[in-house]
């Protein structure tokens, strides 16, 4: 039932920089989508609808703050607990690299590092990822090569 | 999957986000606030609830897929099963269109309970019959234009209690839309389809099971304490235009 909570949080976490923004930003997403109801295309996927209207109220909360964005993300402390073992992709990648990777891209503009934290940290689809941007889905797919390429120049540079 | 691509999946896998909240609880009850303030006196706190379910109810129903997502989040679907089983109970209409005593056009006003809002007779013509029904609390006036054949053409009703208070509408069927709308300035909704039941809470708060007469377009808006329905082979503008015909 509460299946959007979690990814309209996240969303709203990821640009307004701080969880009581994002809590703030979450809940009146929810608010003003329920009103707007009468205005949804019927048969429109919901998501990429939601995620738009979250990703617009955590901005605005971030923009009337005057904060600078900041990714603000940190590794768990401990890898996912108990006698599980970390994912398989997870165990991929040393807990050293995972933590390169966080800070190359703290190296990133907002808009390069928006994109892969919505794409791969949040795993949104392109549709979505374009509606919590604001822009086209042509733009996603540029945008994100464009970040990679950037992410991957950061890491170079860190190695050098 | 390119490598960097796969390592920033990784690194998503251990990101620790702070824990979600709460937020549909906080949702719900904010909605209900909001509408506590706007329309309600505060005992009234269990209409409050119900016309809240009730408005989700109608748009559960009227479009079953992606727009019931936030409804289904805030929790309030499965409402409606219980809403058909109550229906089951309620008593039946009378006979023919089921809207009360014939009466005239100058006494009708005066039989019920409240100031009634009147049709532009010059823009719509004169109605065929009027009907005031006791069977609604405060009473209700009801207005019939027929065609050339005799078969009911326009259908205006009027009762005591504005949709924002007191309104639960169900709107039956698969092929039926609703859509919220403004008539000068108050809430209204635009039902088109086949609508078939009507639903609302009376001044009192209980609700009253009712139906579409016709069983077609409907426009139902509020205007200060009424509740007005306008049903017939309309469209949405035409049924708007007619709307504002009724002073």
């Amino acid at each position: 039932m509460h299946r959007y909570q979690g990814i309209a949080f996240r969303t709203a976490y990821v640009v307004a920089g701080n969880a009581a923004d994002a809590e703030d930003a979450a809940q009146e997403a929810f608010v003003k989508a329920y009103r707007a109801l009468g205005r949804f295309r019927p048969g429109a996927p919901f998501r990429p609808w939601l995620l738009q209207i979250v990703a617009n109220e955590a901005r605005n909360r971030r923009r009337s703050a005057g904060r600078r964005a900041a990714l603000g993300l940190r590794l768990a402390a401990h890898e996912p607990s108990g006698d599980a073992a970390p994912s398989p992709e997870a165990a991929l990648v040393s807990s050293e690299r995972r933590a390169e990777l966080l800070e190359a891209m703290e190296h990133l503009r907002e808009e390069e590092r928006l994109v892969l934290v919505y794409r791969f940290f949040l795993d949104l689809s392109e549709d979505e990822t374009a509606a919590a941007l604001g822009v086209r889905r042509g733009t996603v797919k540029s945008r994100q090569s464009r970040a990679l390429a950037r992410l991957r120049e950061e890491m170079e540079r860190v190695h050098a | 999957m390119p490598e960097l691509e796969a390592e920033l999946r990784a690194l998503g896998a251990t990101i620790e986000f702070p824990p979600t909240p709460d937020l549909a609880t906080a949702v719900r009850r904010r909605l209900a606030a909001e509408r506590a303030r706007r329309v309600f006196p505060l005992r009234r706190v269990l209409a409050v609830s119900l016309a809240l379910v009730a408005v989700a109810v109608g748009a559960v129903m009227a479009v079953p897929d992606a727009r019931t997502a936030v409804l289904e989040w805030l929790g309030l679907r499965g409402v409606k099963i219980e809403r058909t089983e109550t229906r089951a109970t309620a008593p039946a209409r009378p006979v023919e269109l089921g809207l009360g005593e014939r009466t005239t056009l100058a006494e009708g006003p005066e039989q019920v309970g409240f100031p009634v809002a009147t049709p532009d007779l010059d823009a719509l013509g004169e109605p065929d019959e009027v009907y005031v029904s006791q069977a609604v609390r405060g009473g209700q006036l009801a207005y019939v234009w027929r065609d050339d054949r005799g078969d009911v053409e326009l259908l205006l009703t009027q009762f005591a209690g504005s949709l924002s208070h007191d309104f639960i509408q169900k709107a039956l069927g698969p092929r039926t839309t609703i859509e919220e709308v403004r008539v000068d300035g108050g809430l209204g909704f635009w039902i088109a389809g086949e609508p078939h039941d009507f639903v609302y809470l009376d001044e009192r708060g209980e609700p009253v099971f009712d139906s579409f007469r016709l069983a077609r377009n409907t426009l139902v808006w509020e205007r200060g304490d009424l509740t007005l329905r306008v049903e017939g082979d309309l469209t949405k503008r035409e049924a708007l235009e007619i709307a504002t015909a009724i002073r």
